[in-house]
């Protein structure tokens, strides 16, 4: 079957985001098409501090941004499960940096769900190390690419934004392959 | 604890390497940090006793691969086992590394468990 590139990305990003929360035991729901300033002016006006991660990829047939943005608490929850008995406290600096640093982490993970499963359409890109900041106030760029894909999830009484901003041949189809191109998240594969 | 199995965990997400420290720790192995491939190569150096090294690959300064083939480009410490960590699962990626002398590939995220498991079978009990 072939799909649009653009089709493709569209689909597999949101359940790439759904996933890697998942792996951490928390539940995304109630995705909707949202701008970033609306969704974390909510935020900020409940009293959240924001928390968001970049990461840049760049291959022959696509290139762009991942940004994922989400509360200092949400962002806490979804701590791996052996470090999530230590609570982190918004008044601690410590405890800031290891949340961006988490923050960073997921959209390195998410990027890599979408870039592992888009392999086998033959579609292959190189990501940056990822980057993060906070803020009470962040506002965000509007996307470059013509097929951003930019959606709002609900976590309990936090959200979960993010945007992938790429540019690509939006009328490019791509099929895919029979074999499959890349191991799955969690596996283990030893080489002796 | 000086006697325990000693391994350096390369990865730029300090939460991460909370993670796999406090897994390894708490099956009995001993643990050293790095933030990336440079560092790593620093504290195998550093530390001669080092068995196995866990790492990253996508790092700022020096990515997990470069780590490795350096590692392996025959100094001293080149027969020192490496298991990747990675989000990476491309299977050509995987294969340069095995060619690079890696011993194992895991997929992030990882459980626990299963990647205590791994460094048992790699690097030996603690």
């Amino acid at each position: 079957m072939k799909t649009v590139l653009a089709e493709l990305f569209g689909y597999l990003t949101p359940r790439a985001v759904v996933d890697v929360f998942q792996s951490y035991d928390v539940k995304l729901r109630g995705r909707h098409h949202s701008a970033p300033t609306l969704t974390l002016v909510e935020e900020a006006a409940r009293g959240s501090a924001i928390v968001a991660g970049v990461v840049g990829f760049n291959g022959a047939d696509v290139c762009g941004t991942f940004l994922l943005a989400t509360t200092f608490e949400l962002a806490s929850l979804a701590r791996p499960a052996s470090l999530r008995s230590e609570p982190l406290s918004r008044a601690s600096s410590v405890d800031w940096i290891l949340v961006r640093d988490w923050v960073g982490e997921l959209c390195n993970q998410a990027i890599g769900r979408i870039k592992n499963k888009i392999h086998r359409y033959g579609i292959a890109f190189e990501v940056s190390p990822p980057t993060a900041f906070s803020g009470s106030s962040l506002v965000f760029a509007q996307p470059k690419g013509p097929a951003a894909n930019r959606f709002a999830f609900s976590a309990g009484a936090h959200t979960v934004w993010f945007c992938l901003d790429a540019l690509f041949d939006a009328e490019r189809q791509v099929t895919a392959g029979t074999e499959e191109t890349a191991l799955g998240e969690g596996n283990v594969v030893f080489f002796d | 604890m000086g006697k325990n199995v000693k391994i350096v965990v390369v990865d730029d997400s300090s939460v991460i390497r909370g993670q796999v420290s406090a897994a390894l720790i708490a099956a009995g192995y001993a643990v050293i940090e790095a933030g990336n491939g440079a560092e790593g190569l620093q504290r195998i150096e550093e530390n001669a006793d080092v068995a196995m090294v866990l790492s990253d690959i996508n790092m700022p300064r020096m990515t997990g691969i470069e780590m490795l083939i350096a590692l392996k480009a025959g100094g001293k410490r080149a027969a020192l086992p490496v298991i990747m960590l990675t989000t990476e699962g491309n299977l050509e990626l995987m294969a340069q590394a095995k060619r690079a002398g890696a011993k194992a590939w895991v997929v992030k995220p990882f459980r626990d468990d299963l990647l205590v498991e791994t460094v048992r079978k790699v690097a030996g009990p603690p």
